[in-house]
C-alpha cells in the first residue's frame, strides 16, 4: 500500500461527519460609498490613490515619473487610447513586448491594468488567465495601475462569485511590499514594489 | 546551537538572564499585541468569525479524507501533480527527485513551517543544491544558522544591531543597522537568486478542495516571486491545510492577518490553480506534496484532533506569558509556545518533549487569542495526563501524589496530616520547598483551620 | 434549595478567615446552607499535574459528599472550575456539575441577584483577575460590581490585570524561575497602581503574589474578596 492509500485509509476510518459545514452569509458592504471606502482602505495600507479624468491620465503618470525619477518603464498592452498615452510618456525606454521577465526586472516601474478593486480591504485583484506577465506587478520598484471606477466591488466574496474557479491564478495586492522582520519597523519594498499608485478613471 | 526540548528548563534560565534577548522579545511582542488588539476590536463580529473558522476546520478535519481526495481530483484536472508523503523522508525524496530531473542548481524558498519541519533546506544543500530562504526573517536566521524563534516572525529575537553585524560578517557588506538599508541589501542579493532559480519551493496556508487551489498569504512579495519566476514550483503542505470552499478563504483572511501580524489584510495573496504552459512567466510544472508526518496520529485522538485546526498564526505564542519571557528557541522545536507544546511531543516524540506540556501556567491566554478557538490549555492538561500514563514523570512525584490521594480521600487522614504539619512547623522542622522558597515566602498554616472554627464557633449559629 | 459550601483544602488550612467571611456573607443574606465536614479537596493539584486517576479518586469522594446539593458554592475560582469544568470529564456521572457549581461572587450576583453586601472598606483596592475565574468561568464583572458597591472602597485597575500571576499550581515549583518572573511583573503593576490592598477571587494567586512581595519587601497587602465583602 502506498502512502496515499495508507493516509486515506486511516482518514476514512476516522471520518465522523458530526459537524456540518457552516453556511457563510454574504456580507455585502451596505450603505457604503465604495469609492470612498476603497480609497480609505487603500491609503491606509500605504497605497497612493489618484482619481482623475481620462484626459488627465498622461499628466498624472508624468507627475509620477518625475517624483519617482522613473527612467525605464514596462507597460502592459491596454486599449489603443491608453497605449497612445503611454507611448508619449517622457522616459528613456518603454518596454511593451518583453521577451522575458528579466527585462521587467530591470525597469523602474510597471504600468498594468487589474481585474477588480475590493473596497472592504483596499485590495487590487489580478486574475490570470491570459498572456500577461504575472511578475510585472512584483518586480519593479514602482507599480502603477490604471483602473476604472466600475471595477470596484465590495468584498472578496463578490470577486469569487464572479470569477468562479476558472482562472490560472489570482493575485491579491493590498498595498506595497512590506516587512516588519527587523524590530517590527515597517519597511516597504522588500521584494515587491515600494510604491503602488492607483489611477482611477 | 543545540536547542532541544529536553533542555527547556536550562534554556529557559539562560534566556531569562539574557537581557538583550528579553528586550528584543518584549519590544516585538508588545508592538504586535497592541496593534492586534486595535485591528481585532474594530470588527464587531470577531467572536462569530472565530466560531465560523473553528466550525469550518472542525468539519474539514472530520471529513479530511473526502476533502483531500476532492482537492487531489481538482488539482490534477488543473494540471498540478499531487504527491503524498507519509513522512519527511518521503517528502524530501520527492523534492530531490524533481530537482535532479530538472538538473536544478538553485532553489528559492518562501516561508514555510512544514519545510522547516522536515529539514528540507538542509537536505537540499547536502545534496549540492543551493537553497535560499527569501523571506527576510528566514533569510536572517539562515545566515545566522539558527532556528526561527517564532512561526510568523522568525527573527523576532534579534535586534537591528545584531542583524547589522550579521550582514556585515556573512555578506561582506558595510555595517549598517538601519532596517531600510538592511532590507535593501537583502532585496538586492535575493533578487539575483530569484532571477536565476530553477525551482521555487513554497508552503501553503490553505488548499481549496472545490477548486484545487494552492493559497499562500504573505507580505514581502517573495512568495509571489517564488511561485511565479522559476519554471518549477513545488508546494509542500500538511494534510490539515485543506478547506472546502473558495469562499471559506474570506473568513480565514480576516482572522489570519490580524492574528499573525496584526494586519487587516496581508499585502499579498496568491491563489494558484494551474501551471501555465508557454506563457511569459509562471511555472510550467507545479507539484503539491501532501505531507502526513504525524498528523494522522493527532487525528486518531479525539483530544488531540483540534490541534489540526491550527492555521499557524503564532498568536498563542505572543500571548503566552511563558513564551513572552523565554522566547521561541527555548522550546527547542520549530513549533514553540503553547501550540508547539502540543505539536512537538505528539508529532516528534513524547519522551524527548515530555517537559513541554508542563511548561505552562494553564492561564488560558492561548485559547483566548486563538483565532480558530483551539482549547490549547486543555489539550496541555490532557498531554500531562498522557505523560503520567506513559510513565514519563518522576518516581518521587508519583509517590507524592499517591500519598496525597490517600490523605485527601479520607477526612480523618486529612485532618491528621494537617495536625502533623502544624506540629512539625511549631518545632521548626517544616520542609523547605526550595523551588518555591528560593524567591518567595511560603505561608504558615493557620493556627486553627476553618473546619475547627466551624465546629467550635460557627456551626451552632446554623442549627 | 440545598446549598453546600465548599471550602477548598488550602483555604481551610492556610486562609480560614476566607471561609469565615464567606459564612458571614451568606448568613447576612439569609442563605441557608450546609458545610459538610467530611470534605477535603477537589483534586485539582493531581488533575493539573496529569494524575487523573488520583484526581478521580478525590472527585469520587467529593461526589459522595456534594451530590445531593442543588448548589455548590466556593470562595475559589480555581477549585470551582475544577468541579464545574472537569468533573463531567473525569467522573462521567449524572451530576450536573456544570450548572450547579458556583464561585462565590458569581453566586451572589448571578444566582442571588445581589449587588452589594452592605460592607464598608475604607481603602484603595486593586482587583486581580485570576486566570481560572476569568477565563475558565467567565467571571470579570461580578467581583468588580460587588467591590464598587462596598462603602468607602476605592477600586483601582492594575495594568495587565488579566495577566497570569505565575502561580499555576505545580508550574510554580517545576519552573520556579519563569514563575518568579511572572509574579515579579504582577507585583510591579500592583505597586504601580497605588493600591493598599490587592484582592481576588482566588487565595492561591494572592498567596503567590504575597510570597514574592514579602520576600522583596514590597508593601503589598492581600485580602480575599470575601473578606472585604464580609466587612460589615
Amino acid at each position: 500500500m502506498n502512502s496515499r492509500e495508507q493516509i486515506l485509509k486511516l482518514l476514512k476510518q476516522h471520518q465522523t461527519n458530526k459537524t456540518p459545514l457552516p453556511k457563510i452569509d454574504t456580507t455585502a458592504l451596505l450603505n457604503v460609498n465604495l469609492v470612498e471606502k476603497f480609497k480609505f482602505e487603500f491609503e491606509r495600507v500605504g497605497g497612493i490613490f489618484i482619481k482623475t479624468a481620462f484626459n488627465r491620465i498622461f499628466d498624472e503618470i508624468s507627475k509620477i515619473i518625475t517624483t519617482e525619477n522613473l527612467r525605464k518603464i514596462y507597460a502592459e498592452n491596454f486599449d489603443n487610447e491608453i497605449n497612445a498615452i503611454i507611448k508619449n510618456l517622457q522616459v528613456d525606454e518603454i518596454i511593451t513586448q518583453p521577451h522575458s521577465y528579466r527585462q521587467i526586472s530591470i525597469v523602474d516601474a510597471s504600468i498594468t491594468s487589474c481585474d477588480f478593486l475590493i473596497a472592504e480591504t483596499g485590495t487590487i485583484v489580478f486574475i490570470h488567465r491570459d498572456e500577461k506577465f504575472k511578475s510585472a506587478v512584483l518586480l519593479p520598484r514602482v507599480h502603477i495601475i490604471i483602473a476604472k471606477e466600475k471595477q470596484i466591488v465590495g468584498t472578496l466574496e463578490e470577486v469569487f462569485s464572479i470569477s468562479g474557479g476558472n482562472f490560472d491564478s489570482i493575485f491579491l495586492i493590498t498595498g506595497p511590499s512590506r516587512t516588519a522582520d527587523i524590530e517590527k519597523v515597517i519597511v516597504q519594498g522588500v521584494h515587491g514594489p515600494q510604491k503602488v499608485y492607483l489611477i482611477i478613471v | 546551537m543545540n536547542y532541544t526540548p529536553q533542555k527547556f528548563s536550562i534554556n529557559a534560565k539562560r534566556a531569562l538572564e539574557n537581557e538583550k534577548l528579553r528586550a528584543n522579545l518584549t519590544r516585538a511582542i508588545k508592538h504586535t499585541l497592541t496593534k492586534r488588539t486595535e485591528v481585532v476590536s474594530e470588527l464587531s463580529n470577531w467572536e462569530e468569525l472565530r466560531q465560523l473558522a473553528h466550525d469550518i476546520k472542525k468539519h474539514t478535519i472530520e471529513n479530511l479524507g473526502y476533502y483531500l481526495e476532492l482537492f487531489e481530483k481538482r488539482a490534477i484536472e488543473n494540471g498540478i501533480n499531487v504527491l503524498w508523503a507519509k513522512d519527511g523522508n518521503e517528502a524530501r525524496e520527492f523534492v530531490i527527485e524533481i530537482a535532479k530531473k530538472a538538473k536544478a542548481k538553485l532553489c528559492v524558498k518562501s516561508k514555510s513551517m512544514v519545510t522547516e519541519e522536515i529539514g528540507l533546506r538542509e537536505f537540499l544543500e547536502e545534496n549540492g543544491i543551493e537553497t535560499v530562504e527569501t523571506d527576510l526573517g528566514e533569510f536572517i536566521v539562515q545566515l545566522a544558522n539558527e532556528m526561527p524563534s517564532h512561526i510568523t516572525a522568525p527573527a523576532m529575537h534579534k535586534s537591528r544591531d545584531e542583524i547589522g553585524e550579521l550582514f556585515a560578517e556573512k555578506l561582506g557588506v558595510e555595517l549598517t543597522t538601519e532596517p531600510e538599508k538592511l532590507t535593501a541589501i537583502a532585496r538586492k542579493i535575493l533578487r539575483e537568486k530569484f532571477l536565476n532559480a530553477d525551482i521555487g519551493i513554497s508552503g501553503a496556508n490553505f488548499l481549496v478542495a472545490e477548486t484545487g487551489s494552492i493559497v499562500i498569504v504573505e507580505n514581502e512579495g517573495n512568495a509571489g516571486l517564488t511561485t511565479t519566476l522559476p519554471k518549477i514550483h513545488i508546494a509542500i503542505a500538511g494534510i490539515e491545510k485543506v478547506i472546502p470552499r473558495l469562499v471559506d478563504l474570506t473568513i480565514f483572511f480576516k482572522i489570519l492577518g490580524r492574528s499573525a501580524t496584526a494586519q487587516r489584510f496581508t499585502s499579498y495573496v496568491s491563489i494558484i490553480n494551474s501551471p501555465r504552459k508557454n506563457k511569459p512567466d509562471s511555472p510550467e510544472e507545479i507539484y503539491i506534496i501532501l505531507l502526513d508526518n504525524g498528523r494522522t496520529e493527532l487525528l486518531k485522538s479525539e483530544k488531540l484532533k483540534p490541534a489540526l485546526y491550527c492555521i499557524k498564526c503564532g498568536a498563542c505564542m505572543l500571548a503566552c506569558p511563558v513564551y513572552q519571557r523565554v522566547g521561541g528557541h527555548t522550546y527547542g522545536s520549530i513549533y514553540p509556545g503553547p501550540i508547539g507544546s502540543v505539536l512537538t511531543p505528539t508529532m516528534f516524540g513524547f519522551n524527548e518533549a515530555k517537559v513541554l506540556p508542563f511548561a505552562s501556567s494553564l492561564c488560558g491566554r492561548c485559547y483566548e487569542i486563538c483565532p480558530v478557538k483551539i482549547e490549547i490549555h486543555h489539550i496541555l492538561l490532557w498531554l500531562r495526563h498522557e505523560a503520567v500514563q506513559k510513565n514519563l514523570t518522576s518516581k518521587l512525584e508519583k509517590i507524592v501524589f499517591k500519598l496525597w490521594t490517600i490523605s485527601m480521600r479520607n477526612v480523618k487522614l486529612y485532618e491528621l496530616g494537617a495536625s502533623l504539619m502544624r506540629f512539625v512547623s511549631k518545632i521548626g522542622l517544616q520542609p523547605k520547598f526550595k523551588n518555591w522558597t528560593k524567591t518567595r515566602d511560603f505561608p504558615q498554616l493557620a493556627e486553627k483551620s476553618f473546619r475547627e472554627i466551624w465546629r467550635k464557633e460557627l456551626k451552632n449559629d446554623f442549627k | 434549595m440545598k446549598i453546600g459550601l465548599f471550602i477548598p483544602c488550602y483555604i481551610d488550612q492556610i486562609y480560614p478567615q476566607v471561609g469565615v467571611a464567606t459564612v458571614k456573607i451568606l448568613k447576612k443574606l439569609g442563605v441557608k446552607f450546609d458545610y459538610p465536614l467530611n470534605q477535603t479537596c477537589c483534586g485539582q493539584p493531581a488533575f493539573n499535574t496529569g494524575y487523573w486517576e488520583e484526581a478521580k479518586t478525590i472527585a469520587e469522594n467529593f461526589k459522595n459528599i456534594f451530590s445531593d446539593f442543588d448548589y455548590i458554592v466556593s470562595p475559589s475560582g480555581s477549585c470551582t472550575s475544577m468541579v464545574k469544568n472537569f468533573y463531567p470529564e473525569i467522573l462521567q456521572d449524572s451530576n450536573d456539575w456544570e450548572n450547579k457549581t458556583f464561585e462565590l461572587s458569581d453566586f451572589l450576583v448571578n444566582v442571588l441577584g445581589v449587588d452589594s453586601t452592605g460592607a464598608e472598606f475604607p481603602h484603595t483596592v486593586a482587583y486581580h483577575d485570576s486566570c481560572h475565574a476569568l477565563r475558565e468561568l467567565g467571571i470579570k464583572n461580578e467581583p468588580r460590581l460587588l467591590l464598587r458597591n462596598v462603602k468607602k472602597l476605592k477600586l483601582v485597575e492594575i495594568e495587565n490585570s488579566e495577566d497570569c500571576c505565575g502561580f499555576g499550581g505545580t508550574f510554580s515549583v517545576k519552573f520556579p524561575e519563569i514563575s518568579t518572573e511572572m509574579v515579579k511583573d504582577k507585583v510591579k503593576s500592583i505597586v504601580n497602581s497605588g493600591a493598599e490592598f490587592v484582592t481576588s477571587t482566588d487565595s492561591s494567586c494572592l498567596m503567590h503574589i504575597f510570597g514574592y512581595a514579602k520576600r522583596k519587601n514590597f508593601k503589598v497587602k492581600i485580602i480575599h474578596i470575601a473578606e472585604i465583602l464580609a466587612n460589615f
